[in-house]
């Protein structure tokens, strides 16, 4: 009797996570960089959804719900592998915020951030991608792929909307500084061009917090 | 409100955040601002080029499938589910006060952790950075000493990324038995090899993936990963701070490599080179 209940648990299991099998490897690839481990994280969170579906309730977003519990066993697995912390520390040196486009009057003969997108190509995308730290990398997957909404990705990532935003926010602007420091090198854009970038860390005061302050900033 | 703090907001309007009142505003302030519309339009842009490089892989019908076995196989290999609830109600409702505290603790322990007590053991063996009890890096050496005190025979294994190096070893245990530690130094970082007697040591709970002919089971905790399998009738762990392809190569050596149960060649029947 045992038995019988494991096999149809394990066919219920098999049937609420199919739906989302590529979602759920694509994200564990661009996570780890590597599809052997994308597969060894995908299969770990597979273990922990399954042993832990008792507490999925029937009805809600079993999405965001195995999508927790990748973001979980993926943080525990690498956050504290030595090559995380090279990469971060890297990025925080580097500085979070920049903005790279032109803030004095648009030059529409010759925009630089027209150049940067008319030439990317996936590969320059995915290697920005690869250079984020895991949190923000993440950030971005979840809203720009798996377009999952604000609060759904704060309950994945176990964070506050307010955080989400600021993220998503941060990795973007980091995404393309990296794009545009490529553009510059492979010649897309002009060395008198890369001056129009803002110095030093001109955006940190426009961080985005909530939607709150929004409003308030509205009313004035 | 000024252009610099409309700008804040401009993913939370391209991401659709807004609500309808405030992305009328939005679309208000676009309108009659050059700058702002400028790059909205870029941002919308680089938003499009996002989704459509980091699209998910697709997945051909076999490869889909070939991942689809490997989470059934991982699954059939997980030790069974703890008591239910109701069960778990039942159970405590028949034993004794005291009983009912032990069986209530191996519950929670048991949900707690499904991995087998080989994890736990290996992860603690490098995580604790004790002193080796013999240091030494030639492998003739360790392979006498452990034969000495465990009366059995340990081939250190040599890994062939030429900066793995044998540093040393120790006595360590898995399950109830002694096993050997065998220490070595990568960079900054220390990697363990756990030898073992393999029997009654499940590797249970952990995934599995084959490596060669072999099936490698791996696991991880405290920032480090573990891979466990048997060769040559020897259990193995090896565990450290490394990507799990790296994990991969060493397990590669080792399993390239006469096991610990290898007796060496008879002196007399290693032929003899002319001078």
């Amino acid at each position: 009797m045992l038995r019988k209940k494991e096999a149809r648990k394990k066919a219920e299991f098999e049937a609420l996570v199919m739906p989302h099998l590529e979602a759920l490897y694509g994200t564990a690839v661009r996570m780890t960089r590597n599809p052997q481990e994308a597969d060894d994280l995908l299969q770990d969170t597979c273990l922990k959804a399954y042993r832990f579906i008792d507490k999925f309730q029937r009805g809600t977003n079993f999405k965001a719900w195995i999508f927790k519990i990748l973001t979980n066993v993926f943080i525990n697995r690498y956050r504290k592998l030595q090559r995380d912390r090279e990469v971060r520390s890297e990025m925080e040196r580097d500085g979070h915020h920049a903005h790279i486009l032109a803030q004095g009057p648009a030059r529409d003969a010759q925009r630089p951030e027209d150049a940067i997108l008319d030439h990317l190509m996936s590969e320059d995308i995915m290697q920005a991608l690869e250079k984020l730290p895991p949190d923000f990398r993440m950030a971005i997957i979840l809203s720009d792929v798996e377009e999952f909404s604000y609060k759904e990705i704060a309950e994945i990532m176990d964070c506050p909307v307010g955080t989400v935003m600021s993220r998503l926010y941060r990795a973007r602007r980091q995404m393309q500084r990296l794009l545009y420091r490529h553009a510059v090198d492979r010649g897309f854009i002009l060395a008198d061009e890369a001056q129009v970038e803002p110095p030093g860390d001109s955006t940190q005061s426009a961080e985005v917090t909530n939607l709150a302050t929004y409003r308030n900033q509205k009313q004035r | 409100m000024q252009c610099q703090d409309m700008e804040k907001f401009i993913h939370v309007y391209l991401d659709r955040e807004f609500a309808q009142e405030d992305r009328a505003d939005y679309e208000r302030h676009l309108a009659a601002c050059e700058h702002c519309r400028r790059l909205a339009r870029f941002e919308q842009r680089f938003k499009a080029q996002l989704k459509t490089s980091l699209a998910r892989p697709h997945l051909r019908l076999d490869e889909r499938e070939a991942v689809r076995a490997r989470i059934m196989q991982t699954l059939a290999e997980a030790p069974p589910l703890p008591a239910d609830h109701a069960t778990r109600r039942w159970i405590l409702r028949l034993v004794p006060a005291a009983a009912a505290a032990g069986v209530l603790m191996a519950l929670v322990l048991g949900r707690s952790d499904i991995r087998p007590p080989v994890v736990g053991q290996s992860l603690m063996a490098n995580h604790n950075n004790r002193p080796a009890e013999v240091v030494t890096k030639d492998p003739h050496t360790l392979r006498n000493w452990f034969h000495e005190k465990l009366g059995i025979a340990v081939v250190p294994p040599q890994f062939s990324d030429g900066h793995t190096a044998l540093v040393g070893g120790s006595i360590g245990r898995v399950e109830a038995k002694e096993a050997a530690h065998l220490i070595y130094r990568r960079g900054g970082q220390e990697i363990s090899v756990m030898v073992f007697s393999p029997e009654n040591v499940p590797f249970h709970g952990m995934v599995s993936r084959r490596i060669g002919t072999k099936s490698v089971y791996f696991s991880y905790g405290k920032g480090q990963n573990v891979a466990a399998f048997r060769h040559g009738g020897v259990g193995y762990t090896i565990t450290g701070a490394l990507p799990r392809h790296e994990l991969d190569a060493l397990v590669r050596d080792v399993l390239h490599q006469p096991s610990g149960n290898t007796e060496p060649t008879p002196i007399d029947a290693i032929p003899v080179k002319a001078p």
